[in-house]
C-alpha cells in the first residue's frame, strides 16, 4: 500500500480543515489586478458586498475619492450605509454585467449600484473572456458562444478550475495564503483596499496633472490606442450595448436601484477622438435610457467643465477632480430607482 | 502545449488511459502513441509537424539503405554523409538562416559595404534541435553497426516523435528507446509510483522554484538601462543558475515521469550538476543526453584524444564550440561554448599536476577540498550562465562590471526584500534536496527514507505547489533551442 501518499493526503486534508475553520471574510485578498476580480467575486458570493456599489472601470474607480465620499453618500442614504467601490481596471461593458450579476444574486443585494460609464466601455465587439470569466458559470459558456462565437470556449479552463476547484479552499485563496506567509518575513507596503473604501492605492499618483505633460494628439493616439480601437472599432459595438442592457435587466429583476453615469474625460482627449465617436456614444446612452428608463447622468449633468488641471491622464481625474466629481455624484445618488 | 498546462494534464490523462487500454497489443498502442505524439506536436503549430515528418521519413529509408550495403562500404558512407548533411542543412536554415543573414550584413557593413538586410524571418520549429539530433544519431549508429535499421515504420516514427521527450530531450539513443518501443507494454505500479513522483518533482521544481526565481533573475537582467550593485549582479547571475537548472531538469523530470508511467524508461539527463568539481565532471552531470551526444557523434569522430595534445585539445575546444552554437544562434552561445571548451581545456592541462601535488590523506582535509572544489567550479559554471542568459555583451560588460569595481553603497541596497526572500527560500530547498542525494548517492532516496517523513515531502511539495505555484503556463526555458 502506498502509505506515504495516503499519509500525504491526510496532511492536505488537514490543512484544508484548517482552512474552513477560518472565517471565509478574513481569507477574501484584494491585491492586484487578477487577483481584485477574484477578490470582488468571492465578497459577493459570500454575501460580503456593500449596500451601495460603485462599478465601472478604472475611469470610476480614480474619479471617487472614497473616506470624503462615503459620509455624503451616507447623508443622503442612510447612516448605516456601507459603501464598495467595484470598479475594475481595464474593465468594459461586459466584465461589468457579469460583477453586477455576481452582486445581485449574492446573498446580500446591494441596494444601489452606480454605474460609470466612459466612452471607452463600449468600445469592441470581442468580450475580454480572460476579465469575465472568474465570474462566468458553467451555463453561461453556451449562452456566450451564441451571442458572441467561440471566443467564449477560452473561458473554459478557468470556468472549470474555478468552478470545480472552487470547493477547495487551499487554492481558492492561494493568493491570501501567500501573502499572509510572505509579510511573515518581509515588509509588503499596505496598499489598501478600494472595494472596502481605502483610497491609499490609488491616491499615490492622483496628484500629477495632466497640464503638467501636455501630450501631443498623436502621442495620445498612440498611447490610448490599446483602449480605443479607433480603425476597428468606429461606433460602440453592439455587443458591450447589449450587457449594458442586461445590467438593467438583471438590476430591475432583482429589485436593485441604478444610476448610470458618464465619467468625464480631458478636452484633449475629446479633440483626438474621431469626428461622430464621442457623439454616437453618447446617442447609444441617450437611447439606452429611453430604453430602459434607468437614469442616466451625462457629464454635462454632474460637474459641466473639467479643466486639465483635474486629471492625471487624458481620461483619468486625479485627486482635484474626483473632489470635484464624488460629492456631486452622491448629490445625484437619490435619483438611482 | 507545455507540461505545465491544463491542456497537458488533459491529454496525459487521454493518453495513459488509451496506453492502459492498448497495453496488451503493441500495433495498436504504437499507432495511439504516435498520433497522440504529433497532436501533442502540431498544437504549437501544425505546419512543423510536416517537417518533423520529413525527418522521419527521410532517416528511416537512408538508415534502410546503409542497411543494404556491407560494414565498411562506401555507399554506405555516402548515405550517411548524405543523411547528416540533409539534417544539418534543415536545421541550419531552420536555426541559423537569421543568424548567418544578421551576421553577414554587419561584416559587410563593417566594411563599409552598404547592404542591408533581406526580409526573410525564418521561425524556430519547436524541438528541432532535439529531434534532429537524435534522428541523426539512429541513421550513424545504423552505420556503424551498431543497430538494425528498423523495419517497422510506425516503431522507428514513434522514436522519434515520443511525446514526452520530443521538444526538449532527453535526446534519447535508439538503442535505449527502440527495443522498449518495441517491446510489450510494461506498466506496473512500481513505474507507476516512480513516473508520478517524478512527475511532481518536475512540477516542482517548475511552477515553484524556478518560475518563482525568475522575477529575480529578470530583475537583474532585463534592465539595460540599470547599472546594478555588486550584490545584486552576483544575486541575479546565482538566481539565474538556479532558474536554469530547475526549469530544464524540471522538463527532463516530467518527461521521463510521464514516459515512465506508461512503461517507458528514458535516460537521466541531470546528475547534480552543481556539486560537480571540476569542468570535465560538469558535463558528466549536465544535459546528459547532449554530452553524450556530442561525445559521441563529434569528438570521438574529430579523432578524441588520439593523435597528441594539439589535437586533443582542438577537438575538445571544437566539440564545445559547436555544443554552444546548438543552444542558440547567437555569439554569445558560441563564447558560452567556447568558454566551455577553453575550461576543459585548461582542467586537461593542470589534472595531472593537480592529482600529483593535492592529494589528502586525512578524511576531512579530503572532504573540505573537495568543497572547496565544489564553491569554486560553481563561480566558473555562474560566469557561464552570465554569457548564456546575457543577451548582448553590452549586458554581460553591464552585469561583470560592479563585481570588478568598489562596491560603495550597502550590501543588498538595490535587491528589493521580496526577491531576496524568494531567492533564500528557492535556493536554500534546492540546496538541501540536492545535498541530501549526494550524500546518499541514490536518485531515489525519497523512497529509502521512513514513510511519516516521505509523506510530509509529499504533501509539503503538493502544497507548494498549490500556493506558489505560478500557473501562467511559463514556457520552458530550453524549448527555445
Amino acid at each position: 500500500m502506498p502509505w506515504a501518499l495516503l499519509l500525504a493526503i491526510g496532511l492536505l486534508a488537514a490543512f484544508e480543515v484548517g482552512l474552513h475553520r477560518v472565517p471565509l471574510a478574513d481569507l477574501v485578498y484584494y491585491g492586484d489586478d487578477t487577483t481584485q476580480r477574484y477578490a470582488l467575486r468571492d465578497r459577493a458570493e459570500l454575501g460580503l458586498g456593500p449596500d451601495l456599489a460603485l462599478i465601472g472601470s478604472s475611469q470610476m474607480r480614480q474619479a471617487v475619492v472614497m473616506p470624503e465620499f462615503i459620509p455624503l453618500a451616507r447623508r443622503q442614504l442612510g447612516r448605516s450605509l456601507t459603501v464598495g467601490n467595484y470598479a475594475l481596471r481595464g474593465g468594459k461593458m461586459d466584465v461589468m454585467y457579469y460583477l453586477v450579476r455576481a452582486l445581485c444574486e449574492s446573498k446580500k443585494p446591494p441596494k444601489v449600484i452606480v454605474l460609470g460609464v466612459s466612452v471607452r466601455d463600449l468600445r469592441g465587439n470581442e468580450p475580454d473572456w480572460d476579465s469575465i470569466a472568474p465570474f462566468a458559470h458553467w451555463k453561461d459558456i453556451p449562452a456566450e458562444l451564441k451571442r458572441n462565437g467561440t471566443g467564449a470556449l477560452q473561458m473554459i479552463p478557468t470556468v472549470f478550475r474555478d468552478r470545480v476547484l472552487g470547493w477547495y479552499r487551499t487554492l481558492r485563496f492561494r493568493n491570501y495564503i501567500n501573502y499572509l506567509l510572505k509579510t511573515q518575513f518581509v515588509y509588503v507596503r499596505d496598499e489598501g483596499d478600494i472595494s472596502l473604501g481605502d483610497t491609499a492605492r490609488e491616491l499615490t499618483f492622483l496628484t500629477r496633472s495632466l497640464d503638467s505633460s501636455p501630450m501631443s494628439r498623436l502621442t495620445l493616439v498612440r498611447r490610448m490606442g490599446w483602449s480605443f480601437d479607433f480603425a476597428h472599432s468606429p461606433r460602440p459595438a453592439e455587443s458591450m450595448v447589449r450587457y449594458l442592457d442586461k445590467i438593467a435587466q438583471e438590476c430591475h429583476k432583482r429589485h436593485v436601484k441604478l444610476l448610470v453615469v458618464e465619467l468625464p474625460i480631458s478636452s484633449i482627449l475629446q479633440r483626438a477622438l474621431p469626428k461622430k465617436f464621442y457623439s454616437q456614444f453618447q446617442q447609444a446612452m441617450a437611447a439606452f435610457h429611453k430604453r430602459t428608463k434607468v437614469p442616466y447622468l451625462p457629464t454635462t449633468e454632474l460637474v459641466p467643465h473639467y479643466s486639465n488641471a483635474q486629471f492625471y491622464d487624458a481620461q483619468h481625474l486625479n485627486y482635484r477632480g474626483a473632489m470635484l466629481f464624488g460629492p456631486k455624484l452622491a448629490e445625484m445618488l437619490p435619483l438611482a430607482k | 502545449m507545455t507540461f505545465n498546462s491544463l491542456h497537458f494534464v488533459a491529454f496525459f490523462a487521454v493518453v495513459l488511459s488509451g496506453v492502459a487500454l492498448f497495453r496488451k497489443r503493441l500495433l495498436a498502442r504504437n499507432t495511439f502513441l504516435l498520433l497522440a505524439s504529433w497532436y501533442f506536436y502540431g498544437v504549437w503549430d501544425w505546419r512543423f509537424l510536416a517537417l518533423l515528418l520529413g525527418t522521419q521519413a527521410f532517416d528511416y529509408t537512408f538508415a534502410r539503405l546503409i542497411e543494404r550495403y556491407p560494414l565498411g562500404s562506401g555507399k554506405r558512407k555516402w548515405f550517411v554523409v548524405g543523411s547528416c548533411a540533409v539534417n544539418l542543412t534543415v536545421l541550419g536554415f531552420f536555426k541559423y538562416c537569421n543568424f548567418f543573414i544578421d551576421s553577414a550584413v554587419s561584416l559587410a557593413q563593417s566594411l563599409g559595404y552598404g547592404i542591408h538586410r533581406p526580409e526573410l524571418n525564418v521561425i524556430l520549429p519547436i524541438g528541432i534541435s532535439f529531434y534532429t539530433f537524435q534522428s541523426m544519431s539512429y541513421v550513424i549508429d545504423v552505420y556503424r553497426g551498431h543497430l538494425k535499421a528498423e523495419r517497422h515504420p510506425l516503431h522507428y516514427a514513434l522514436f522519434v516523435a515520443f511525446f514526452p521527450q520530443l521538444v526538449a530531450g532527453p535526446i534519447e539513443r535508439a538503442t535505449h528507446l527502440l527495443p522498449q518501443i518495441k517491446a510489450p507494454t510494461n506498466m506496473n505500479w512500481d513505474n507507476l509510483c516512480h513516473g508520478f513522483w517524478l512527475v511532481g518533482l518536475g512540477m516542482f521544481k517548475k511552477v515553484v522554484l524556478a518560475d518563482n526565481i525568475s522575477p529575480v533573475t529578470a530583475g537583474v537582467f532585463d534592465r539595460p538601462d540599470v547599472y546594478p550593485h555588486a550584490w545584486e549582479s552576483i544575486v541575479g547571475i546565482y538566481a539565474f543558475a538556479i532558474q536554469i537548472y530547475c526549469d530544464f531538469s524540471a522538463y527532463s523530470d516530467i518527461a521521463r515521469g510521464a514516459a515512465r508511467m506508461m512503461g517507458f524508461d528514458l535516460m537521466r539527463n541531470f546528475d547534480l550538476p552543481y556539486f560537480a568539481v571540476n569542468p570535465s565532471d560538469f558535463w558528466r552531470r549536465w544535459h546528459i543526453s547532449l554530452s553524450t551526444w556530442l561525445r559521441d557523434y563529434l569528438y570521438i569522430p574529430l579523432g578524441g584524444n588520439r593523435g597528441g595534445w594539439f589535437k586533443t585539445y582542438r577537438n575538445l575546444f571544437l566539440t564545445m564550440l559547436l555544443g554552444g552554437l546548438w543552444h542558440g544562434a547567437t555569439w554569445l552561445f558560441v563564447l558560452w561554448g567556447a568558454y566551455h571548451g577553453a575550461m576543459l581545456c585548461v582542467h586537461r592541462a593542470v589534472k595531472p599536476w593537480l592529482e600529483r601535488f593535492l592529494v589528502f590523506r586525512s578524511r576531512p582535509m579530503a572532504m573540505a577540498w573537495t568543497v572547496l572544489r565544489i564553491v569554486v567550479f560553481f563561480q566558473f559554471t555562474c560566469v557561464g550562465w552570465l554569457l548564456f542568459r546575457g543577451g548582448t555583451l553590452e549586458n554581460v560588460k553591464r552585469l561583470l562590471t560592479p563585481l570588478v569595481q568598489k562596491v560603495h553603497h550597502p550590501v543588498f541596497a538595490q535587491v528589493p526584500p521580496e526577491n531576496l526572500l524568494r531567492f533564500g527560500v528557492i535556493a536554500g530547498v534546492l540546496f538541501i534536496g540536492q545535498l541530501v542525494k549526494y550524500n546518499s548517492n541514490d536518485h531515489d532516496v525519497i523512497f529509502r527514507i521512513p514513510v511519516p517523513l516521505r509523506a510530509v515531502v509529499y504533501a509539503g511539495m503538493a502544497l507548494a505547489i498549490l500556493i506558489f505555484g505560478e500557473f501562467g503556463g511559463g514556457s520552458f526555458i530550453y524549448f527555445q533551442f
